[in-house]
């Protein structure tokens, strides 16, 4: 079991969780590769790379169903991560026994054209921040209409309806203009 | 059932066993729910490329002061070893320089060979061996007065040889064989008993363990026995161990 904290932590962008997190594991998870046969400077980049795949397995709710402890999840998705490097390379990874679980750790498990996402990545980043904080709100952090009046960021639930519906409307017809274009 | 909020719920995965039924007759029935499905996960994985991006910038800053705390503390590490190395080497002649100068003068103060009282050389001594080892101990050749004393203890025919032969060692700076010859408690005589000691005790100052022989020469100035007064003298500039 993930603690509720930590999956809200990689939900956030608040530095000091992430430091501290640095802090806690990179030294035993950098050892633990090397010990695979992997050289430090690339363990790091695996490192940064299992760090990002939690923060976006946070964002899909997939964390919250994780049956072991973060460190045993993190290590495994390492382990696989270093197959991965070590099989690009067309090397052998240093087989050491273990008890971590299988993970998966590609993004998409549904169908999705990548296409499209990097279109609409393109199209938010040009959006107004108001338009861009609702998305943000509501797609990431996964807020309700409720709760997003609740903090304190709209005056009332229709007016978050009202512009939630502008914001993808917006979106909906330059992705539009783009293919048609 | 809301399309739109079926769809909400699976972005959640808060889709209930029912909901999640529907859902799939959806997406194999209804082209339009499956691309507005694809349009809001679209949404979604690209705000989070987005985060990934400046997370993964983030990281590399996080690695570059791990780097520099790890290089300072490497650096504060290798300062502290070296500070520790300086002064244990600094006791350590603290402890074996300044000492031994301060116990050999001590020593070279009181020492004198120890007087052959048990075989006096005469013209009429016949035995080569004693003329030969006792004219080297009192003619200071004790390298070879030592060779020539075990040599007579050696045939088993000689007595009281020990106090001579620690002498020897105690002259020649051989400290820890003299301490075990002039072992005391192996004299039986009561007067040869406190020559034994003296001579011991001076061992124990060359060899700064200045208790042993304080203890030695207290009982030599208590008994008012061999040396006393010198050896009171002794006890008053012995340093503390």
């Amino acid at each position: 079991m993930i603690e509720s904290e930590v999956i809200l932590g990689f939900r956030s962008e608040d530095e000091a969780f992430y430091k501290n997190f640095y802090k806690t594991y990179r030294k035993d998870f950098v050892n633990f590769l090397i010990k695979r046969g992997i050289p430090e400077t690339e363990s790091v980049e695996i490192f940064h790379e299992c760090i990002i795949i939690l923060k976006r397995k946070a964002y899909l709710y997939e964390l919250d169903k994780v049956q072991v402890s973060l460190k045993t999840y993190l290590f495994a998705i390492g382990k696989n991560k270093a197959f991965d490097h070590l099989k690009k390379l067309q090397k052998s990874i240093i087989y050491l026994s273990d008890n971590l679980p299988e993970v998966e750790t590609d993004f998409t498990s549904e169908e999705n054209d990548q296409e499209l996402i990097q279109h609409i990545k393109d199209k938010i980043s040009v959006m107004g921040k108001a338009c861009k904080k609702l998305l943000i709100s509501f797609y990431l952090e996964g807020l309700t209409i409720k709760e997003m009046v609740k903090r304190g960021d709209y005056e009332n639930e229709n007016t978050v309806s009202a512009q939630k519906s502008r914001c993808l409307k917006q979106l909906r017809e330059s992705l539009t203009i783009q293919k048609n274009g | 059932m809301d399309k739109q909020k079926l769809i909400e719920q699976y972005l959640t995965k808060s889709l209930t066993k029912e909901e999640e039924r529907e859902f799939h007759r959806l997406m194999d029935s209804d082209p339009e729910f499956k691309a507005d499905l694809n349009f809001h996960l679209g949404i979604k994985k690209a705000l989070i490329l987005e985060k990934e991006e400046a997370l993964g910038s983030k990281l590399v800053g996080y690695e570059n002061a791990y780097q520099r705390t790890k290089s300072i503390q490497r650096t504060l590490f290798r300062i502290t070893v070296a500070a520790a190395l300086i002064i244990s080497m600094l006791l350590v002649v603290l402890k074996y320089n300044k000492t031994p100068v301060e116990a050999n003068q001590l020593f070279l103060s009181y020492f004198t060979p120890a007087e052959n009282i048990h075989y006096p050389i005469t013209r009429g001594e016949s035995d080569t061996l004693i003329v030969q080892a006792f004219t080297a101990y009192e003619q200071g050749q004790f390298d070879k007065a030592l060779e020539l004393l075990l040599l007579m203890q050696g045939t088993g025919q000689y007595e009281g040889l020990d106090l001579y032969i620690g002498s020897a060692y105690l002259a020649i700076g051989e400290v820890n064989n003299a301490i075990k010859v002039l072992n005391p408690n192996n004299v039986k005589d009561s007067l040869l008993l406190y020559r034994y000691k003296w001579y011991q005790s001076l061992s124990y100052v060359k060899s700064s363990e200045y208790d042993s022989a304080r203890i030695l020469l207290e009982d030599i100035v208590a008994k008012k026995a061999f040396k006393s007064e010198k050896a009171s003298l002794l006890l008053k500039k012995l340093p503390q161990d």
